[in-house]
């Protein structure tokens, strides 16, 4: 289960927004003194004040976290500059990632795209490096349900620890997934026993275990590999 | 894992992303076009919101500034202030609200005098003058009060200066009957109940007619002018009799409402219908019906025809000129008849007067079994023979006569009587 990091409200709040909040809501009273239909121009204004000064830029940095544009066009271009900068920063790390997960370079691709994507839709706030955990977890993820599909699709329902990577020409083919999984995002990704395993579900006992198994086999494909 | 495996994983990888490269930037531009649609959904909804809520408040407000206004005072109005004992005069009373408005008060008012033995008033707002004197007379609504003083003046201390008849104009159906009341004006302003003194009058009698206290009995469709006179004073009052509307079906009924008869036998129905006006009349427009033609069939026209034993409803169904539908129904019982009947013995008899022989009468029904029915027996000539529960009695008269026997209308077969005297036979010569 990805988790992405809590919204927070309070933060939103700040002095100015709860000062126009206070105008609205006594903008509002003043309106409920008001006598018969004259009541709906400080009322109107006052709700009004509400939604478009404090509600809206609230949801808008919850959303898009801080941005000096008041506007929203400006403000999605700002957020979308700043997560191209940090993906550009992480794209080379990612890919490595993508094609030692998925022996198809294609799906590979594809799955990185899809995760980026989303992790761009779902990712609220500030943009902080936990955005990458959040990417590779995503990636995982789908990675996960192209393998099951794939699985479904040609018929074969054996596994149940989890999806068969495809006998492939990389050494790591010869892994089970969640070797494969836990080996890669340790060594390549440099994630943490306790990371991987919240990044898939499993006990950290397991991941260390897969991680165990991974070693000894690699090491033994290194040695054979090493023989003239 | 070893440096050297690592290195040729890195770089199998790094092949695979130079030959199948990421693109960044269309992965980017989805995530940010799936955002920019959620916010404009977001900025949607609270406009939106804000314009409801807005919306509701003002509905809300302008709802709570409708409030019923508050009854603040009562007037008591009436056409004088003063009256000549036994004189009526009817109070009207009109509530101010707070915000302004009056309104004419008609139920839920409670009327009261400060002074019944001066003038009382009544549940309606009329006031009845009963002795001189000046009475508070109050009218309430939910703890406000309004106050009318009616003054009740001495007869005889003021002149008549009007008089006229209340209704002017009233409407009646024959035989119906209106009250008139002639009041006076006084020369001190004062009202006064002149029914019993003034003298009352019909010009058009056949049409209406009025008794000493005005009240109207209206005899034919018509118009008549009722007048009233008094001290050279005259008032007259228009009364319309209408015509009589007529009379409509109130039921209906058949006629016999109950009937027994033999099997084989017919009977004619009659459907009678009651009108409002108190008249019956049989009503020829009716669709009868049985409730079991095994028992008794009827004809269109009401004729009743007994088949089998038993018994029937007859209904008689009549749709009026409104299209009210009215029905009426009939207990028709069928019993056996008599098919046959039968004296004996078959004689002939011969009598000397005053002699008898007694006869029997054998019935049949139309079940094939005996019974014992009412039977009338009959002499051809009761001078000769007369015969009484079949026992036939020679007469003075000398002569034949044929009796028989009826049972439900079924005559028996004649049995021959001879009256006269008896003829010794014959017998053997004694030498």
């Amino acid at each position: 289960m990805c988790e992405l990091p809590k919204r927070r409200w309070r933060s939103s709040l700040t002095p100015l927004r709860l000062v126009l909040a206070v105008l609205a809501v006594a903008a509002i009273v003043a309106g409920w003194l008001v006598p018969d239909l004259l009541s709906a121009l400080p009322i109107g204004a006052g709700l009004l004040t509400f939604a478009v000064a404090v509600l809206m830029p609230a949801i808008r940095e919850i959303e898009l976290g801080a941005s000096p544009s008041i506007k929203l066009a400006p403000a999605l271009k700002d957020r979308e500059d700043e997560l191209r900068s940090v993906f550009e920063r992480q794209k080379g790390d990612m890919e490595y990632c993508a094609h030692l997960l998925c022996d198809n370079a294609e799906t590979a691709r594809s799955l990185l795209e899809a995760a980026w994507s989303q992790s761009t839709n779902a990712w609220k706030g500030p943009v902080t490096p936990q955005l990458r955990v959040y990417t590779l977890c995503v990636f995982v993820e789908l990675l996960k349900k192209h393998e099951h599909w794939l699985q479904s699709r040609e018929g074969k329902t054996k596994g149940t620890k989890g999806p068969k990577t495809k006998n492939g020409k990389s050494p790591l083919a010869r892994l089970s997934y969640d070797e494969r999984v836990a080996v890669v995002l340790h060594v390549f990704a440099n994630l943490t026993v306790g990371e991987i395993a919240g990044m898939t579900d499993r006990p950290a006992l397991e991941v260390g275990k897969s991680l165990a198994a991974a070693e000894e086999k690699t090491n033994r494909l290194a040695l054979e590999e090493g023989r003239p | 894992m070893r440096d050297a495996l690592r290195e040729r994983l890195l770089s199998e990888a790094a092949l695979h992303a130079k030959t199948n490269p990421a693109d960044l930037d269309r992965a980017l531009g989805e995530g940010m076009s799936t955002i920019r649609r959620r916010l404009v959904r977001a900025w949607v909804v609270v406009i939106v919101a804000a314009v409801l809520v807005t919306a509701g408040l003002v509905a809300l407000r302008v709802l709570l500034d409708r409030q019923p206004a508050v009854l603040e005072s009562i007037a008591v109005s009436a056409p004088a202030s003063s009256l000549h004992p036994e004189a009526i005069l009817q109070l009207s009373a009109e509530a101010t609200y707070s915000d302004g408005s009056h309104s004419p008060l008609q139920d839920g008012v409670e009327w009261a005098s400060d002074n019944l033995a001066v003038a009382g008033i009544s549940a309606d707002g009329k006031a009845t003058a009963v002795a001189p004197g000046v009475a508070g007379l109050t009218a309430t609504v939910d703890g406000v009060s309004g106050r009318f003083e009616l003054t009740v003046t001495t007869p005889g201390t003021a002149s008549l200066k009007a008089l006229r008849i209340t209704p002017g104009d009233a409407e009646a159906d024959p035989g119906g009957k209106i009250q008139l009341l002639a009041e006076g004006t006084y020369s001190d302003g004062s009202l006064g109940r002149l029914n019993v003194t003034a003298i009352w009058g019909s010009r058009d009698p056949g049409i209406a007619t009025v008794d000493g206290d005005g009240l109207v009995t209206a005899a034919a469709p018509g118009t008549a002018i009722i007048s009233a006179s008094q001290d050279g004073f005259e008032a007259t009052a228009r009364i319309t009799v209408n015509t009589a509307p007529p009379a409509k079906i109130s039921g209906l009924a058949i006629e016999p409402a109950e009937l027994t008869i033999k099997q084989g036998q017919t009977h004619q129905m009659i459907a009678v219908a009651s009108y409002t006006d108190g008249t019956t009349k049989p009503e020829s427009s009716v669709t009868w019906s049985t409730g079991n033609p095994k028992v008794a069939t009827i004809s269109a026209s009401g004729l009743v025809t007994a088949q089998g034993l038993g018994q029937v409803l007859i209904e008689a169904k009549h749709v009026d000129a409104d299209g009210t539908e009215w029905k009426a129904q009939s207990k028709v019982t069928v019993e056996h008849a008599v098919i046959r009947v039968v004296v004996g013995p078959a004689g002939p008899h011969a009598l000397e007067p005053g002699a008898t022989v007694q006869l029997t009468a054998t019935v049949t029904y139309s079940d094939g079994k005996p019974g014992k029915p009412v039977i009338t027996w009959a002499s051809s000539r009761p001078i000769i023979a007369s015969v009484s529960n079949g026992l036939v009695r020679g007469g003075p008269v000398q002569g034949q006569v044929t009796i028989t026997a009826t049972a439900d209308g079924v005559s028996s077969n004649g049995v021959v009587v001879s009256v006269g005297p008896t003829i010794p036979t014959q017998g053997p010569v004694k030498g």
